[in-house]
């Protein structure tokens, strides 16, 4: 062997490792994520392919479509807003606050988890319904939760809770007393530290929390079947319809329904990744 | 960790509104859903409830939850393991790619998961036609429930394991293999008893949401009663029959398994907190 | 024993060894001694097996071990962070290696025991054999790795930074020990160190590494006293460094000529002069002048007195007097001085390098100075 050897860097040259079973896990996870993830996957891209671009257009926007599609987004837009808010809320009483049982309810948030969504469908709906418990008491001022767009936010707001106070609550924890103690001592009011201390080191944190919240809402469809009364145009969520399509054997408007929310998936998905970027990169420069 | 008292810190009035504002929304939100399902299904007191239970088509569908499960949750736990060796303990190109593939499930709804597997199996899908000729049954049958509930879950093993593996570093691997170790030994007595709270915990996630996947088993599932329909899909037909106090006693069950799941995973994260990654997500 | 015949290893487009060369005799004690990136460690870890090189030899004992993987190379490594099994107590650490051996070669319970406690023994950890980790202190668990590598009675005994992740005190004490150690047991050991003392102190022969390459391999004194490079003089202690005008043989150095044989022929030309703290002399003037040096401030370190002098180019450089000396100059801050060096290293290139002294040098005739500006 010489010394004179060309330095080439060669991804794909098999490298002698001193840890072994590099090749065996690494053949076993890319033959599952194949198998299970990716080809699937891509039958989806392929089935839309195949349909071409203005048919793929007539059933993938059509007006029932476009609806779907509003509520679905505007919906979890909606709530993903609202658990940025209450999250926030929350995290920030757990972190900072100590009451009796705040362990439990620390552990409760997330019920939404590890309860199956039909459960979470069917409880929300018996309480919001006019003759449930919460129904009930918003009858008499004329809102109506269940049957209704605003029972799919309800749903969504549910289901997204803990994505935004999961993500904050470490931030918090994390966030130095000394940088508050030494806003307060230059003289910022409580009010002013919150907003120019702490709001700013939490916000990347808040803003990858109500995005997963906002990815996992926008495909949500267990919990919110049952709550929402699927009027075609009205509470009807894109993934119910691509159910609907299905049934009525309809698979090529089944597909490009599912063509432009896997879109959107990886859409989101690209943008949480950037997110958790700026995080990281926030993360170093302290 | 009870959070440590802050000099400086809101006024009184301030701490007790946020306190309000956040028990009321959780109880909103957590509660009362919780306390409405136990309720409905004892509504009309403890025999109907039981009654219910233990009807033949909720048998069978106990039983199809625990086969699913029980296929499901090993092979996740073997794929978490490799993806989680290969990833942690190695250097490779593309390796932040890989990661981001292996989570993907989960930015995919549950409906397009079960989807896919409707285009590749099913009659008019890619491999449909062939599959039928030969007899073999995957969509509206248990293959196809087993295969979406693996979708759904494959990456709870390895985003579990991947942070935990890597913040330990090799250099246990490395003495143990310097030591005249072999591969496994070296997984077997060096690895694995670093991680197995982690992977309890990953297995736990797993399990939870293998046993409780709605959208993408409802899918490829047909909804046969008895026969392809699980937990989940069992409380839908259920429910859609007005059948309220049985549908309420069948979600019991699944919403007990998400109580034991929480308390059991909350339990880890308490006692063996320095053995799991980070909790963010 | 070991001989390692230009090895080049690269990671991604950094390479962190270029065609190295070394050979360890048995028995002997080795620092590999270079600032962190200059390939040490890597050069250790390929000698252990836990790195392959892209492209060059290892031989074990005249045997080829470039291929052989680190379970066969019969090696003890003691890692940086020691890489203790965190969940097996003391005494399951050190018997490990003889546990993972097949069955035909493992020797039985009684006799890994007894290995165990002559190990805990040496190590002077009797009694801790049923501690975790986790329950040691830095310098206990630093000897359970020993003790650990020790038992499957290597051929090689490697240690990475094997000081490196503990306090000053225990480092020191651990360094004697370790020095000891190696007299008693005469084990063929190399280690990493980025410490100069640390390897002066505890090697028998030095290998100072710079960016991949090896700089100069010699006994710690010789090193010290004749550094190949600019680099070895630099990295082995103190130094201050002045701009020098090299004519005839005749290099001027801050306000002293000095005398360089070697040096002779090369004409006249411009270089930096390295100036050991305690080879430089410090002389109050009387009165201030044009382009004189003044005390900056004076440390007082036990029996020596660190000065601080500010040049008229406002460098500051270091002397390093005894401190009757210092108590009989009687320098004060703000003093003009005079700087006269007793010895200084002067490197054109790589090729080239001379010692410069004074005319009558080792006489300690301060009056030989000719100080430039007086």
């Amino acid at each position: 062997m010489s010394g004179a050897r060309v330095a080439l860097w060669r991804p794909w040259a098999r490298r002698r490792e001193a840890l072994p079973g590099f090749g065996l896990a690494m053949g076993l996870t890319l033959a599952i994520l194949c198998l299970v993830v990716l080809i699937p996957l891509s039958a989806v891209f392929a089935m839309s392919a195949g349909m071409g671009w203005e048919r793929f257009v007539a059933v993938g926007f059509e007006p029932r479509v476009m609806a779907a599609y509003r509520l679905s987004f505007g919906g979890a837009l909606l709530a993903a807003a609202i658990n940025g808010l209450a999250g926030l809320v929350v995290a920030w009483v757990l972190v900072r606050y100590d009451f009796p049982g705040r362990r439990m309810i620390d552990a409760m948030v997330d019920l939404p988890f590890a309860l199956p969504t039909a459960v979470a469908g069917i409880a929300l709906t018996t309480l919001y319904a006019p003759t449930g418990w919460l129904g009930g008491l918003l009858e008499p001022w004329g809102i109506k939760v269940a049957y209704t767009p605003v029972g799919v936010v309800v749903a969504m707001v549910f289901i997204g809770l803990p994505f935004v106070v999961r993500t904050v609550e470490p931030v918090l924890e994390e966030l130095d007393d000394e940088l508050e103690e030494a806003a307060e001592s230059l003289g910022a009011s409580r009010w002013q530290t919150v907003r120019m201390v702490i709001v700013p080191a939490i916000l990347p944190a808040l803003t990858t929390g109500m995005a997963l919240a906002f990815a996992r809402g926008v495909g949500e469809y267990g919990s919110v079947i049952f709550i929402a009364g699927n009027l075609p145009g009205i509470s009807e969520i894109a993934p119910l319809l691509i159910v609907t399509r299905l049934e009525q054997y309809d698979t090529a408007g089944a597909t490009a329904i599912a063509t432009v929310m896997l879109v959107l998936s990886f859409v989101l998905l690209l943008l949480i990744n950037l997110l958790q970027r700026w995080r990281a990169a926030r993360h170093t420069a302290d | 960790m009870p959070p440590h008292r802050r000099p400086v810190t809101e006024p009184r009035w301030m701490r007790v509104t946020l306190c309000l504002l956040a028990l009321g929304f959780l109880t909103l939100f957590l509660a009362l859903p919780l306390a409405a399902v136990l309720g409905q299904a004892l509504a009309r007191g403890v025999e109907p409830f039981a009654a219910a239970l233990v009807t033949p088509d909720t048998m069978a569908a106990i039983r199809l939850t625990l086969l699913t499960a029980a296929i499901a949750v090993p092979l996740n736990l073997v794929f978490g393991l490799a993806a989680a060796w290969a990833i942690a303990k190695f250097r490779f190109p593309l390796r932040g790619l890989l990661v981001t593939l292996i989570d993907l499930p989960f930015s995919v709804s549950p409906v397009v998961s079960g989807l896919i597997y409707v285009l590749m199996f099913g009659l008019q899908g890619w491999l449909g036609p062939t599959l039928a000729a030969h007899g073999i049954k995957i969509i509206f049958a248990v293959p196809g429930i087993v295969l979406a509930t693996i979708f759904v879950t494959l990456p709870f093993v390895a985003r579990e394991l991947i942070p935990l593996m890597e913040a330990q570093g090799r250099e246990e691997e490395e003495a143990a293999i310097v030591l005249g170790a072999g591969g496994w030994r070296t997984f077997l007595l060096v690895t694995l008893p670093n991680i197995k709270w982690g992977l309890l915990y990953g297995v736990l996630l797993c399990n939870a949401r293998a046993m409780g996947e709605f959208g993408a088993v409802s899918v490829v599932s047909g909804h046969i009663r008895g026969m392809t329909t699980t937990i989940p899909l069992h409380v839908e037909i259920l429910y859609n029959e007005y059948d309220f106090v049985g549908a309420f006693a069948v979600a019991s069950l699944l919403a007990l398994l998400a109580l034991v799941t929480l308390a059991a995973k909350t339990f880890l994260e308490w006692v063996h907190r320095d053995e799991l990654a980070a909790h963010t997500r | 024993m070991i001989d390692i015949r230009s090895i080049t290893k690269r990671f991604g487009t950094f390479t962190a060894l270029k065609e190295v060369s070394l050979s360890v005799e048995p028995g002997e004690l080795v620092a590999l001694l270079g600032p962190s990136g200059s390939g040490k460690t890597t050069l250790l870890r390929i000698i252990a097996g836990l790195e392959f090189p892209d492209s060059g030899e290892v031989e074990f004992e005249g045997r080829p071990a470039t291929d052989l993987s680190a379970r066969d190379r019969r090696v003890g490594f003691v890692f940086q962070h020691f890489a203790l099994f965190r969940h097996m107590s003391v005494a399951d650490n050190i018997s490990f290696g003889l546990r993972v051996r097949e069955p035909a070669r493992r020797p039985h319970k009684a006799e890994i025991r007894e290995r165990v406690d002559h190990l805990l023994d040496m190590v002077q950890l009797r009694g801790l054999a049923g501690r975790y980790p986790s329950q040691l202190s830095g310098g206990q668990r630093q000897r359970v790795a020993l003790a650990r590598a020790l038992a499957v009675e290597p051929r090689v005994l490697l240690l990475d930074e094997p000081f490196g992740a503990l306090d000053a005190q225990v480092r020191k004490d651990l360094r004697r020990w370790l020095r000891h150690l190696h007299d008693d047991l005469k084990i063929t050991s190399v280690f990493v160190t980025h410490d100069q003392e640390e390897a002066m102190e505890v090697a028998d022969r030095v290998v100072v590494m710079d960016h991949g390459c090896i700089e100069q391999t010699g006994a710690p004194k010789d090193i010290y006293d004749h550094p190949a490079s600019a680099f070895v003089y630099r990295f082995l202690g103190n130094v201050n460094s002045f701009p020098c005008v090299i004519e005839d043989g005749w290099v001027q150095v801050a306000g002293a000529e000095l005398m360089a044989a070697d040096l002779a022929r090369a004409g006249r030309r411009e270089a930096t002069a390295f100036v050991r703290p305690h080879d430089l002399e410090v002389v109050p003037l009387d009165r201030p002048r044009r382009g004189a040096a003044h005390m900056r401030h004076a440390v007082v370190l036990g029996p020596m007195v660190r000065v601080e002098v500010d040049l008229a180019d406002g460098q500051t450089v270091e002397a390093e007097i005894g401190r009757e000396a210092f108590d009989r100059l009687g320098l004060r801050p703000h003093q003009p001085v005079a700087l006269l060096p007793r010895r200084a290293q002067v490197f054109l290139d790589d090729a080239v390098q001379a010692r410069a002294v004074p005319p009558h040098s080792g006489k300690g005739e301060e009056m030989q100075w000719r100080p430039r500006s007086m």
